[in-house]
């Protein structure tokens, strides 16, 4: 009990601290340190998570923020948000002057009461208090105090001590208060090398952490999660918008979520039941009878969002989605589940992070976590996954939003942790096969085709709902640096049975060439890289690189001369060799034509901040040799 | 117009009438198989969906709560062609409110068609289906997807919105996707003119007719000095109307396109302006006719002149002007400097201040008028003949016809010595005459206290320029190294001034280094940046690595390095529209390259004279050498801002040619 006392005592001081003496809110006392380069100073917070009260969930939020220009009002976030479940009992936002001198408080009744929907949802319950504030001038501070109560317990909110990019943190407090019945579960990463204090009691956790510089965004840089520290937390029992969950286990968690969440919502239709199996009765083994399910999907139904139950996490019924032919990606795979439940194929509700970056599931954190589901289906030994809101997407294809990371899977039995299919270097290959011809005014004609695999595939979907004037004009951008150009004859052809894109072209080029005297000067890869290829520079880069997934691009081109003309000296072949990437060049000449291949392989992985000038170097070279010239004589 | 009229007797009883209920039966023939069974729309074979129908029919009411109401039944039929085309099955309605009144939806409706072995299947939109929500302030949406919409599907759905504002919105012809057929009937009571102004380039003449219509009213007589009794009677209403119907076939889907500044502005559209009033006879109440009167009405808008005049706020910071003994010019600088530090624009526009000056100059933020009328009214106080200039900004696209809506910004125009000077405080970065980018769309009005107004020509006092004068040396490894100086002047410093404000300073130089596309920068400095009034002179010492291509024993050298544009910024075959680029603009660049010792010139680029049509832009180029020493010139000129649409090929071949010569080559050749 005394250390508990103590403790508490100890927790108060700060504050107090701060906010007796009036000059602490002046933007003056900010240690240079923490400010430099950054756009805002977190000079404060406390932030507490009291679970104490059975199924309830109190959050009170004290920040006080110094703003130095417009990107900083980012890190104020003087947001709350509710729904039909949660509520804001008080928000408020004080705005300190340069000296520290309040100037202004807005109260909740002045805060902007926005619908929380973005444009891609129809319709959700969210709902959100803003502040409406116009910075008049920088820097200002900016203190936050909100509190709120939720029935929603199962989301611990993490821990951010630096929130975004260019902000500095002079102290940053977080508390969970919970009863000591309920252990809290802990997840703590990157606390080395900061000042961070932690006091456990049976009722309590508490983080402090103390002057943390700025860290800034850097071109292929790891996630700002990996960078700086972070704190999650989870409880064995929780509630979800006032219904009951239990985890503890992945097993566990998932069984509670398959039970609760997704069970009594895969009722079909007879009729429904026996229009699919017919569809599939001829059909010789599970794989086709998926595909055959997946393409009956993908006819029927598309994307639209909304978000209504139990918070939106759970699904719309199936039987209403096969009425209506549409839902969001909850809705649309737990459908399709059903439909495949009604072939007697296994498949599991797959909860994971849609995202670009590859972020996983945290494993380590029995708890609500995701933002997209798609479908595993159990095929022989091997999980297929399916992409339900894509209507586009070929059987089984992954693409950037959802490959390679570790997902839940829930089945009838429990949770179960899988990744997703990945796509190695050889899986992601772009060619580019071009025999170009030179005639004796200088202008190039040609065909061009281009093959793009594996992870390349997916940024080729959309080039079908071109018409021609844009589809041109997307070529025209992508070669820009052939000048004069004209396009024609674009045949695209989509094999989504063997997840392959082909495009096929004709070009033309006015004065490809450069005129000197009676000779010319040609680039010999009309498709090489430019400057804008090259990673951009820094003075003094923090961060590793990391190439999240390896490729190759591949180019191979003939090159005819015009009648009466001659090759000048060519130039030589490369190979340049790098651990994070490889190019070679090869070049044949064969009569009036020049045979010229070029490979650039990028390789997966993460590369220490030392290797990144080497890694601009490498694309400096590469750009080098991409545009080496035939000098073409006048016999 | 006005041999109709409506006869308003009954109104000054205080009579409510009640709406009408309009049949909800769709006015378009049933979806026929044919329909159905359309897998492409000929006209635009890559359409995603195309609008089969969009139909409208408008008119006025009267209630007792809002006065006249306009009332409009939209019905639209959509073919879905491809999966693309599905995100056009769901429709989202918004409505604006303000105060205590608001617009409404009502009454929707909705099916989806489907061919289903052969028979035609129909499914309803379901009433749980329609969501309407609060989005903003000022607006509510409803919105709904239909059921069971895949490709091939025909969706149709109405509904009736009910306004109190007068305002007829826009026909809009033209949508995103082709539009097969629009059908609008557009009833307009006498006592209303409109005036009706088409937008984008097509044509369309309305059917004209007046017709007389008959109101059944009910209406509710409140028994007076304290009886409570009530008295229901009905009565019957006629007046004339003029009838308008508007129809189009095969309306192309609106492109979007680069060098554009706003596409709505080409929509395919009309636009009903309200002009006049007249309730009771001989009592007319006028709205805008001339460019003249639009601004006489907008001057005398509670929001705008009325404004002016509240100015004892300022007293104090006039005093202290006063007190500085300061000259005319130096006064404008320094009173256009204090709004400015005093006030930051927080990105609304609009020509009227909704707030009381006072108000925003104790808050410290503001619109676009808040502010600068702030700053008329201090230039006023300051004893200066100031006059509010009214325009239109870039985003807000460019007026046809004298409108009400014409303007959507306010700036200061002080006339001083014969001379006008504009002053905008809403830009931090802007000075007398340079104001930000968004200002130079069109043409302003200056409009006196009294009503008088006269155009501006906001582009007569800009010449934004950029010359540059470069020394270089080039080795014999094709290391380019030399100094760099260029002066900008007025808007061209202004953007600059703009860019490097935004940026943390010691990203800064790395910025301008990938900007240039060079290896090194040394000395770099910006001579001015900080005073708003002067041009700004960058200067820094480089070094190119890579500048040129070695061949054998030939060096080929591109005499404009790294500042040559390298492509053509127009690549489409085709133009719909008038290409507009910010404003009106001069570069100059001369450059003296001295060669590697030991090299002769064997081919020197020819130089050339290119014009535009009309006179709008023109290049010159020359090339020479001299012991050692390359002379090279380059002068581009745009002169207007904004080149018609016919000239699209002229200038895809100017620049074309520009790119081409900027781009070839000098040969020097090993002696």
């Amino acid at each position: 009990m005394m250390i508990r006392t103590l403790a508490l005592f100890l927790f108060v001081t700060p504050l107090l601290a701060f906010s007796q003496n009036q000059e602490d809110f002046s933007a003056l006392s900010v240690d240079s340190a923490l400010s430099k380069g950054a756009d805002s100073v977190l000079r404060f917070e406390d932030i507490t998570l009291d679970f104490s009260d059975e199924g309830k969930l109190k959050t009170t939020i004290d920040r006080v923020v110094t703003v130095y220009n417009k990107t900083g009002m980012r890190d104020v976030r003087a947001i709350a948000g509710y729904d039909n479940n949660s509520k804001v009992t008080d928000i408020e936002a004080i705005i300190y002057d340069l000296m520290g001198n309040e100037q202004e408080k807005i109260k909740k009744r002045d805060f902007k009461d926005y619908s929380a929907v973005d444009g891609g949802t129809l319709y959700a319950d969210n709902r959100v208090l803003v502040l409406d504030y116009t910075p008049t001038r920088y820097p200002f501070t900016i203190r936050f105090t909100a509190e709120s109560v939720s029935e929603t317990t199962a989301f611990v909110r993490p821990w951010m001590p630096v929130f975004t990019y260019d902000s500095g943190t002079q102290y940053s407090k977080y508390s969970i208060i919970h009863k000591p019945e309920d252990s809290l579960h802990v997840k703590a990463t990157n606390f080395e090398g900061y000042d961070i204090e932690y006091i456990k009691t049976p009722e309590q956790s508490v983080w402090i952490a103390r002057d943390i510089k700025p860290v800034s965004y850097e071109y292929k840089s790891p996630a700002l999660d990996k960078r700086v520290p972070r704190v999650k937390a989870y409880f064995d029992k929780f509630y979800l918008a006032g219904v009951p969950g239990v985890g503890g286990t992945w097993e566990a968690f998932g069984k509670w979520m398959y039970d609760d969440l997704i069970k009594d919502t895969q009722q079909l239709d007879a009729s429904v039941i026996t229009e699919v199996q017919n569809l599939v009765k001829d059909l010789p083994d599970d794989e086709a009878k998926v595909k055959a399910v997946y393409q009956y999907l993908q006819d029927k139904v598309r994307y639209i969002s909304v978000q209504v139950e139990i918070g939106g996490w759970k699904p719309m019924p199936a039987a209403d989605v096969h009425r209506l032919s549409y839902g969001d990606c909850k809705a649309l795979s737990n459908y399709m589940q059903s439909l495949l439940n009604a072939v007697g194929v296994k498949s599991y509700y797959t909860v994971l992070y849609g995202d670009p970056d590859k972020e996983s599931l945290d494993t380590d954190v029995v708890a609500m976590q995701g933002n997209h589901v798609i479908l595993g289906v159990q095929l022989g030994d091997e999980i297929k996954f399916l992409e339900c809101t894509s209507q586009q997407s070929p059987f089984g294809y992954m693409g950037t939003f959802t490959d390679d990371r570790d997902v839940l899977l829930l089945t009838p039995e429990g949770g179960k942790l899988a990744r997703t299919t990945k796509y190695n270097q050889e899986d992601n290959f772009e060619q580019i096969v071009a025999h170009i011809e030179l005639d004796a005014e200088g202008n190039l004609q040609g065909d061009y085709t281009e093959t793009s695999k594996g992870i390349f595939y997916s940024s080729k979907m959309s080039l079908e709902s071109k018409d021609q004037k844009d589809l041109s004009d997307h070529y025209y951008e992508n070669f820009s640096g052939i000048k004069s150009l004209s396009v024609s004859d674009i045949k695209l052809q989509n094999d989504r049975d063997r997840v392959m894109y082909e495009e096929h072209l004709k070009l033309n080029a006015r004065n490809y060439a450069s005129k000197i005297g009676d000779d010319f000067l040609a680039k010999i890869n009309p498709f090489s890289w430019s400057n804008e290829m090259i990673p951009p520079r820094y003075t003094d880069r923090k961060s590793d690189f990391v190439i999240l997934r390896g490729h190759i691009r591949q180019h191979e081109i003939t090159f005819k001369i015009p009648e009466g003309y001659k090759l000048g000296a060519i130039a030589e072949p490369v190979a340049l060799e790098e651990d994070f990437a490889s190019y070679k060049t090869e070049i044949h000449v064969e009569g009036d034509t020049v045979n010229y291949k070029r490979i650039f392989k990028l390789n997966e992985g993460s590369y220490a901040v030392d290797a990144y000038e080497a890694y601009r170097d490498f694309y400096k070279n590469v750009v080098r040799e991409d545009n080496q010239k035939l000098f073409i004589e006048k016999l | 117009m006005n041999w109709y009229r409506f006869y308003t007797a009954l109104l000054c009883l205080g009579v409510l009438f009640s709406v009408e209920a309009y049949s909800q039966k769709s006015p378009l023939d049933k979806v026929s198989e044919e329909q159905l069974k359309m897998t492409i729309y000929e006209k635009d074979t890559s359409a995603a969906a195309v609008y089969l129908n969009k139909h409208r029919e408008t008119y006025f009411d009267y209630t007792d709560r809002d006065g006249f109401i306009i009332i409009n039944e939209f019905t639209e039929r959509i073919k879905i062609l491809d999966k693309a085309g599905l995100d056009y099955a769901t429709k989202k309605i918004s409505s604006y409110k303000r105060d205590e009144s608001k617009e409404f939806v009502t009454k929707v409706w909705g099916n989806t068609y489907n061919l289903e072995n052969g028979k035609i299947d129909v499914e309803k939109l379901d009433e749980s289906a329609i969501f309407e929500r609060e989005v903003s302030e000022h607006f509510d949406e409803t919105a709904f997807t239909m059921p069971n919409a895949k490709v091939g599907s025909v969706v149709e759905w109405g509904y009736k919105t009910v306004s109190p504002f007068y305002k007829v919105d826009d026909l809009v012809f033209q949508e995103d996707i082709p539009v097969m057929a629009y059908h609008a009937t557009i009833r307009t009571p006498g006592a209303f003119t409109f005036r009706r102004i088409r937008r984008g380039y097509f044509e369309v003449q309305p059917e004209e007719k007046i017709e007389k219509r008959t109101l059944g009213v009910n209406y509710n007589m409140q028994g007076g000095y304290g009886t409570s009794t009530q008295n229901s009677r009905s009565a019957r209403l006629s007046f004339s109307e003029l009838v308008a119907v508007y129809e189009k076939e095969n309306v192309p889907a609106l492109k979007d396109e680069i060098f554009v500044t706003n596409p709505r502005s080409y929509r395919m559209s009309v636009i009903y302006e309200l002009i006049s009033t007249e309730f009771n006879r001989g009592n007319k109440k006028e709205y805008a006719t001339t460019w003249d009167e639009v601004a006489r009405t907008i001057f005398k808008d509670s929001r705008f002149g009325d404004r002016l005049e509240r100015t004892r706020f300022l007293k104090g910071i006039k005093e202290s002007i006063f007190a500085k003994k300061l000259s005319d010019h130096e006064k404008i600088e320094f009173i256009l400097d204090h709004v400015k530090t005093r006030m930051t624009w927080d990105g609304e526009y609009g020509k009227y201040a909704e707030d009381e000056l006072d108000e925003a100059y104790e808050r410290g933020s503001g619109s676009v008028a808040e502010i600068n009328l702030i700053l008329i009214a201090l230039l006023k106080e300051c004893g200066f003949e100031v006059y509010p200039v009214l325009l239109s900004s870039k985003q807000y696209g460019i007026p046809l016809y004298p409108t009400l809506e014409g303007y959507n910004y306010v700036i200061a125009g002080v006339r001083n010595k014969g001379k006008i000077i504009l002053l905008d405080a809403t830009d931090k970065m802007s000075s007398p005459n340079i104001l930000p980018n968004r200002v130079y769309n069109w043409t302003g009005r200056m409009v006196s206290f009294q009503g008088v107004s006269q155009e501006i020509d906001l582009f007569e006092n800009i010449a934004p320029a950029s010359t540059a004068f470069l020394k270089v040396s080039l080795t014999e490894e094709g290391i380019l190294e030399g100094e760099y100086k260029e002066r900008l002047s007025s808007l061209e410093a202004l953007n600059l001034r703009h860019r490097y404000f935004a940026y943390d300073k010691s990203e800064w130089e790395d910025e301008e280094i990938e900007r240039f596309g060079i290896s090194e920068m040394l000395d770099y400095n910006l001579e001015g940046v900080e005073d708003l009034n002067i041009p700004i002179v960058r200067s820094f010492n480089f070094k190119v690595e890579r500048g040129v291509d070695r061949v054998g024993n030939k060096i080929f050298v591109s005499p404009l390095g790294f500042l040559r544009l390298s492509e053509n910024p127009f690549k489409s075959d085709t133009r719909q529209f008038p290409i507009s680029f910010d404003y009106p603009f001069s570069k100059d660049i001369t450059i003296n390259m001295e060669l590697p010792q030991g090299y002769k010139v064997s081919s020197l680029p020819e130089s050339t004279n290119l014009g535009l049509p009309d006179d709008s832009g023109t290049f010159f180029y020359s090339i020479a050498e001299n012991n050692g020493i390359l002379q090279v010139m380059m002068r581009f000129k745009l002169k207007k801002h904004i080149i018609p649409v016919e000239y699209y090929e002229s200038l895809k071949e100017f620049f074309k040619l520009r790119v081409d010569k900027e781009n070839e080559k000098v040969v020097l050749e090993k002696v």
